[in-house]
């Protein structure tokens, strides 16, 4: 009987029960293992119950205290009277009921609990746009240019997973606290256990659900922040009623949080503060390093006045599919160059995708080569330049790298030269105008953590 | 309590809204129990109404006083 205010409205102008009533009832709340509005309500009913009973005992010739004493004596033992009661409320209908009644709701509050977290999420883009744009563009700028891999993350369709993961935590943990409260209160059990069940079982649910059910595009931060999703449907289960935080407290350190995370994430589309982008390099120097890497795929099969054979023909990128495109360097239709009949000489001439990582060239100068932990491409595609989709000098590929952690590719086209010995026909700088070809993985965490790199 | 017991409660509430105690001077009056049946009859009402045979509600008399009312469905 401890929480005054859930209990039933009682008359303020009655006169005081005697102090055995008064302690009598004490006893029996204290036995009661149920909710807090329920034991309110049995201490009420009880009480009007002493009244009535004290006044007809009261009726029969006793006096005031004796009276007090009959009436407990009458209704028994107060720690037995509690078991009974306890037992009594615990029904199977109404564990049922309670489960099934914290679904719905729990249900209605995700809902509304995602609107609220898109809500959040779009406020914090909002301010994270205004601050890393004006106040903090400096820093971020310095922060992003010196950490490629951070860029990276942020980037590109796992960046979207990551916002809906970071709303779906809104969504969790408003939907633990409303079934937890309303499972409490149609199934007359303990909160403590109500919390521990709806954490347990939320959390699994949700970690199952979030490892091997969700596919979507990935990186290390929307498996970071689709794992958090369980963690904030727990946290609201078991804080549900007596949050350990003082809410405005907590709501601080959440929107702290977001706004950092945003923060970051937005610096990456802040163009330069001063000067040219650190990863732009377009030098003799950087250029020519970049050639000798792409060497290591196959040696340079040139043709005149340094210019490969194939030229570019679009790239194209998407969550998991890179396309890849070149031409024959002066073809023409009907009258074939040089270009078209030199490329006869090569047979099985191939698209090659290679993994690509970022080549620092000098200080200041980075360029995109074939990732030197490799010694093989990832996969190959026969090119058929007679196939005529556009005219008889083209060549196009799709690549599915849509499981496979690496999001970064560079294509080459190569083939075996009149001497036996494969070639490289194609200068993929040029086709991409210094960037690699990029794709995000798409697939579960379960998918993601088990991929080839 | 026996399907009895609970058929009793039953009986003695009828088609009336009553009290916990209104129920036990009801259920003492014909049954002439030596010891009136007060320890069992709570948690027997509120299991009827866990179950569903009975429904419970709060009700104000004209004196200002709040009492818990048993009726049936």
């Amino acid at each position: 009987m401890s929480e005054p205010d859930a209990n039933p409205s009682s008359s303020p102008d009655e006169t005081p029960l005697p102090a055995e009533i008064d302690e009598y009832l004490r006893r029996l709340g204290a036995g009661l293992d149920l909710p807090v509005h329920v034991r309110a309500e049995i201490a009420s009913e009880m009480e009007d119950h002493f009244r009535d009973s004290i006044a007809t005992i009261e009726s029969e010739g006793l006096d005031g205290d004796r009276a007090a004493r009959e009436a407990i004596a009458r209704l028994g033992n107060p720690t037995e009277l509690a078991a009974e009661l306890t037992s009594a409320h615990r029904t199977t209908r109404r564990l049922l009921a309670g489960a099934a009644g914290g679904v719905f709701h729990a249900t209605l509050g995700a809902a509304g609990g995602l609107l609220l977290g898109i809500a959040i999420v779009a406020a914090a883009l909002c301010a994270s746009a205004v601050v890393t744009g004006t106040l903090l563009r400096p820093p971020t700028e310095f922060v992003f240019a010196g950490l490629p891999a951070l860029r990276a993350a942020l980037a590109g369709l796992p960046m979207v997973t990551a916002l809906l993961a970071w709303a779906c935590c809104v969504a969790a943990f408003v939907a633990a606290r409303r079934g937890v409260a309303i499972s409490t209160r149609i199934s007359r059990r303990t909160p403590a256990a109500v919390r521990r069940i709806w954490a347990t079982a939320g959390f699994a649910t949700l970690f199952v659900a979030a490892v091997f059910v969700v596919s979507a595009p990935q990186n290390l931060l929307s498996v970071l922040s689709l794992l958090a999703v369980p963690f904030a449907f727990a946290t609201g289960a078991l804080t549900s009623s007596t949050p350990r935080v003082s809410l405005p407290r907590r709501k601080v350190i959440v929107a702290i949080g977001v706004l950092a995370i945003l923060s970051a994430s937005f610096a990456r589309n802040v163009p330069a503060w001063s000067g040219p982008p650190p990863d732009v390099a377009d030098t003799p120097q950087a250029h020519a390093a970049q050639l000798r890497e792409f060497d290591r795929v196959a040696p340079a099969w040139t043709y005149i006045d340094g210019h490969p054979l194939l030229a570019e023909g679009g790239g194209l990128w998407g969550s998991g599919v890179i396309t890849q495109a070149v031409n024959i360097w002066d073809f023409v239709p009907g009258n074939p160059g040089t270009a078209a009949q030199a490329l006869s000489l090569f047979r099985d001439v191939r698209f090659e995708a290679w993994r690509a990582v970022h080549f620092d060239a000098s200080p200041d100068i980075a360029e995109w080569i074939p990732d030197p932990a490799h010694s093989a491409p990832y996969a190959t595609v026969p090119a058929d330049f007679n196939a005529g989709e556009i005219n008889a000098g083209y060549a196009r590929v799709e690549f599915d790298v849509s499981h496979v952690r690496t999001t970064e590719w560079i294509v080459f086209v190569t083939g075996i030269g009149p001497d036996g010995r494969r070639y490289r026909l194609n200068e993929p700088e040029f086709n991409m105008g210094g960037g690699p070809l990029e794709s995000s993985f798409t697939g579960t965490i379960w998918q993601w953590l088990t991929a080839a790199t | 309590m026996s399907a009895e017991s609970l058929a009793a409660v039953m009986a003695a509430i009828g088609s009336d809204r009553l009290s916990g105690y209104e129920v036990m001077v009801r259920l003492a009056k014909p049954l002439a129990a030596p010891e009136p049946p007060e320890p069992a009859l709570y948690p027997t009402l509120h299991r009827l109404e866990a179950v569903g045979r009975l429904r419970a509600g709060w009700s104000t008399d004209p004196s200002g006083r709040t009492r818990r009312l048993y009726r049936k469905p």
